[in-house]
């Protein structure tokens, strides 16, 4: 069937979309973005990582996500729609209120309690399709900007 | 009594007080509420008592719109009619999906739930539900934790389900031939309607066997029984050179035709294996053998203040494939077709190293009834949406024919710009919910996040066709009246989801069943006056 039947023009409600072939798949996931621990998949590489914005201690990322690669596609995703995120100094504001935690548990604590927040307000980004707090979207996209991949 | 047309022959016109076209949900429920009436009424039939494939192929079709399989498969044609088939799944329409509401254009019964609620808690016995129950007391009874949805946007569903298999046609076929004032006539399509000559009223139907025995049948009242899209060909059936079909007078005979849109709208990962969510959302069992399923349910709140459809889901959970359960039962299959895997040994092997999870996962199966049996790998989140009400969505007739000489059925199926919309806001909403609460993370189906116009429309149909003889008030915008009798005549009545102005997300068979109750009721009263009135 041709026609206007098959189309809306709704974008209420919800971030934008990313499209385009980047999109990490439900194997790619699977292994639970719920507890922070991303999938492992393959991304293209981003630019190379200037020193002063690596502010975010590899070794903490390691520890609470295993490997950063899946952050790193989903952070893409996500500042390809969200390019007034591309500021790392404006998301480590928005999440961590401008001081980066320098281990583990500092970060954890703030993600989580950041992610309740976001819960509490409904702010959800969609991501490659999958659903993600505001706050768990702008930690990708600061692993993107920042954080050499591991 | 049953008889077949075939061997009763051609003869003098049956004579009846009523005559019932299809024997199907509404057309036996409204034959077993006249059984000791007083009444006599014939039941005809299309089909035999079993399935055949020559009398299947009347209800060939051309398709014309969205995909709409349930054309030919969907429907069946023999005794028992499309309830052969019926998953049996139960629940009414909800109260807002009898109102006008102002953002679905044409929507709105001149009826309201409270006038079906009498009739919803006598169609629990047609359906085999046994008595009530309130929804806390099912889950209370189930054991089943309500989980905190946000009550503006969303709501736990419950569906009972009829026992399985439920078919009309087996259930209730010996009360039927033993009833006294009830012919039920098999093997015999309506192929003429006769009226008057003001057209205001039936004189008398003729049907016929695809072998060419004809009989007529004179009746006080008709009913039309056949489903959504055999109701709408029989009426318009009728038109000719000199006159619109019957009922049709306004163009409205055949439009509106809906169907609810089913699919995946949204994937739940979760990286533990028997998540908490696979008892909660899950089709379940009682220790009186009933079965149940719950799902979620867009609430009347969201559906008002974001201007969206009805809409229900439930979960298809993936089971893991590799998992030793996922191999004893591949083993299982293959055992009962009398085959030896290949590879039977690396099979067994896999189910002994995960031997505890295979004993747990039959342990779960036997006490619960719990579905699924292997560990889950995905929870696939499929909807239910309730098809706006599109005077473009239609049923006309196509110029081919079939074995009777009559004109088979095109269809054309259309979706709106709001279910699309719904689907979206529905899946995006029940993500939310289910991250917050913990359960997972969801993906949405991409056609549903890329932009409108990119994707092709990702919901297909359910079979559940309806809305081609609406009910309205008004005869200007509907086919039949609030008491199922076609506007503009004294004795031709529609019975079945065709009469539905709008489905909500339910599925069809209970508030066909309800609305069969009801009219056999009204029936009752106006066949007695007939006679009264009668030289």
């Amino acid at each position: 069937m041709s026609g206007p039947a098959r189309r809306d023009a709704d974008q209420r409600g919800f971030a934008q979309p990313a499209t385009g072939p980047l999109q990490p798949s439900r194997r790619d996931v699977v292994q639970a973005l719920a507890c922070w621990s991303l999938p492992v998949i393959g991304f293209p590489r981003v630019p190379p990582v200037a020193a002063s914005d690596a502010a975010i201690p590899p070794a903490a990322l390691v520890e609470i996500f295993g490997d950063t690669a899946p952050l790193r596609l989903l952070g893409l995703l996500y500042l390809r729609d969200h390019a007034r995120d591309a500021d790392p100094q404006r998301l480590r504001h928005a999440l961590f209120n401008g001081s980066t935690p320098q281990t583990a548990a500092q970060m954890a604590q703030s993600v989580a309690a950041r992610r309740v927040r976001d819960l509490a307000a409904e702010d959800i980004a969609i991501v490659g399709g999958w659903l993600l707090t505001r706050g768990e979207a702008q930690l990708c996209a600061l692993v993107a900007l920042t954080a050499a991949p591991t | 009594m049953i008889e077949d047309l075939r061997q009763l022959g051609g003869g003098a016109p049956i004579a009846c007080d009523l005559c019932l076209i299809g024997a199907g949900a509404a057309g036996i429920t409204l034959a077993r509420e006249f059984i000791g009436s007083g009444l006599t009424v014939s039941l005809v039939e299309s089909g035999g008592l079993d399935f055949d494939s020559q009398t299947q192929a009347l209800y060939a079709g051309k398709n014309v719109g969205l995909p709409e399989h349930g054309v030919d498969i969907g429907r069946l044609r023999f005794f028992g009619g499309t309830t052969n088939h019926w998953g049996g799944r139960c629940t009414p329409l909800a109260p807002l999906d009898f109102a006008v509401r102002s953002w679905i254009p044409h929507s709105g019964w001149p009826i309201s739930r409270d006038d079906l609620e009498s009739f919803y808690r006598r169609a629990r016995d047609v359906c085999g539900l046994g008595a009530p129950y309130s929804d806390a007391d099912i889950l209370s009874a189930l054991d089943i934790q309500e989980p905190a949805l946000p009550p503006n946007l969303l709501r736990l569903k419950l569906w009972e389900h009829a026992p399985y298999p439920w078919s009309f046609g087996a259930i209730y076929r010996e009360q039927l031939r033993n009833a006294a004032d009830l012919r039920v006539l098999l093997y015999a399509n309506l192929t003429e309607i006769a009226t008057n000559a003001e057209r205001s009223a039936i004189s008398a139907i003729s049907v016929r066997s695809l072998e060419g025995t004809t009989r007529i049948i004179r009746a006080r009242c008709y009913v039309l029984c056949c489903g959504a899209i055999e109701n709408a060909r029989l009426l318009l059936s009728t038109a000719d050179e000199r006159a619109p079909a019957l009922g049709n007078r306004r163009d409205l005979v055949g439009r509106f035709y809906m169907d609810h849109f089913r699919g995946r709208v949204a994937t739940l990962v979760t990286a533990d294996p028997q998540p908490e969510i696979e008892a909660v959302f899950n089709y379940f069992g009682d220790p009186a053998q009933r079965l149940y399923q719950t799902g979620i349910e867009l609430s009347p709140e969201a559906q008002r203040g974001q201007s969206l459809l009805n809409a229900c889901a439930v979960f298809d959970y993936e089971g893991d494939p590799e998992s030793g359960i996922a191999e004893a039962q591949a083993i299982w299959r293959e055992l009962q077709d009398g085959k030896w895997a290949p590879d039977i040994g690396e099979k067994v092997w896999r189910v002994l190293r995960d031997l505890d999870g295979v004993a747990a996962m039959v342990r779960r199966r036997l006490s619960d009834d719990r579905h699924p049996v292997m560990p889950l790998k995905a929870g696939l989140i499929v909807s239910d949406i309730e098809q706006a009400p599109n005077p473009e969505s239609r049923v006309t007739l196509s110029n081919t024919r079939d074995a009777l000489g009559q004109r088979r059925v095109c269809v054309d199926w259309r979706a709106t710009a709001l279910e699309r919309r719904t689907a979206k806001h529905f899946a995006l909403s029940i993500g939310s919910a289910l991250l917050r609460l913990g359960f997972g993370r969801c993906r949405i189906e991409p056609w549903l996040v890329e932009p409108p116009g990119e994707a092709e429309f990702g919901l297909s149909e359910t079979y559940h066709q309806s809305g081609t003889t609406r009910m309205a008030a008004d005869p200007r915008l509907g086919v039949v009246d609030a008491d199922c009798r076609v506007h503009g005549m004294e004795n031709l009545y529609v019975a079945g989801s065709s009469v539905f102005p709008t489905g909500g997300h339910a599925n069809p068979t209970f508030t066909i069943v309800a609305l069969a109750l009801r009219l056999a009721d009204h029936l009752k009263v106006t066949l007695r006056q007939f006679a009264r009135a009668a030289p």
